[in-house]
């Protein structure tokens, strides 16, 4: 098999790359001083989001499908994934 | 029973909040027959729901040391990690948990108290999951709590658990590239 190699500039790559770390250490400081229920909460509230707007895009295609068949049917999807690799 | 939260949920205390689909929960138990008629009698109570049957859920939990399983409004899924503290561990992924067994911390929920993996764990668990969210995580991790970490437990236990080079490159705050470059 042919191996395709990558057409990007490494300086580039390195740019990239120190520029998520900077930006990871100033998200790191500036959530330290957001109080810690606050991030519970918003953390609680995007994993609902994130869970109910797939349920919604899902029951639009398959509309006799039930939530909790939706979900099963996810995360079966995942599990099976997860033992492919 | 002992038990403890591992993993993604502990993102909004110990990293960056991200979104997770599961909850990934530690649990200290003797493999028995008693235990698993326990632990499903008790879950099929608290109305918990398996992906097939509850027979299915506990097929080869004793080899696995794992098992999965919804919560009771189907839409949450489970995984119930089992250990147990007095066997010796057989790979890294055991020797991971016991750790994390023996030093579990309260942290809050809200108003919630929950045992949960030390700061200190939850970066060596991701080292040794080594996946990329795992080491953002655990990146995320170090440089929010860099002052309170124990640095000499991570270089004792990163041998140990054979992720020495991964901590050390994670301590000089190494982006992901870098540490998994394939």
């Amino acid at each position: 098999m042919k191996v395709i190699k990558s057409v990007i500039n490494p300086a580039f790559t390195e740019v990239m790359t120190t520029r998520k770390i900077t930006d990871l250490t100033l998200k790191m400081q500036g959530i330290k001083r957001i109080p810690q229920d606050k991030l519970t909460t918003l953390f609680f509230e995007m994993c609902d989001w994130g869970i109910n707007v797939y349920i919604q895009t899902e029951m639009e295609k398959a509309l006799k499908k039930t939530k909790t068949e939706i979900m099963r049917e996810y995360y079966q999807r995942r599990i099976e994934k997860k033992v492919r690799r | 029973m002992k038990y403890l939260l591992v993993g993604g949920v502990l993102t909004p205390l110990y990293a960056e909040a991200r979104q997770t689909q599961d909850i990934d929960l530690l649990v200290e138990i003797q493999f028995s027959n008693e235990k698993l008629m326990l632990l499903s009698s008790e879950l099929q109570k608290s109305k918990f729901q398996p992906f097939t049957t509850w027979k299915d859920t506990f097929f080869d939990w004793v080899t696995t040391h794992f098992i999965t399983f919804l919560d009771p409004s189907g839409t949450l899924k489970i995984d119930l990690n089992l250990t147990n503290e007095n066997e010796i561990p057989k790979d890294q992924y055991e020797k991971i948990r016991i750790l994390a067994l023996s030093n579990r911390v309260q942290v809050k929920f809200f108003d919630l108290v929950c045992w949960a993996e030390s700061k200190e764990d939850f970066i060596l668990g991701k080292l040794v999951y080594a996946g990329i969210q795992d080491y953002n995580d655990a990146l995320a991790c170090w440089i929010r709590f860099k002052e309170q970490i124990d640095q000499q437990y991570l270089d004792e236990k990163s041998k140990e658990v054979h992720v020495y080079k991964y901590w050390k490159m994670l301590k000089e705050k190494k982006p992901v590239e870098e540490v998994y470059p394939d």
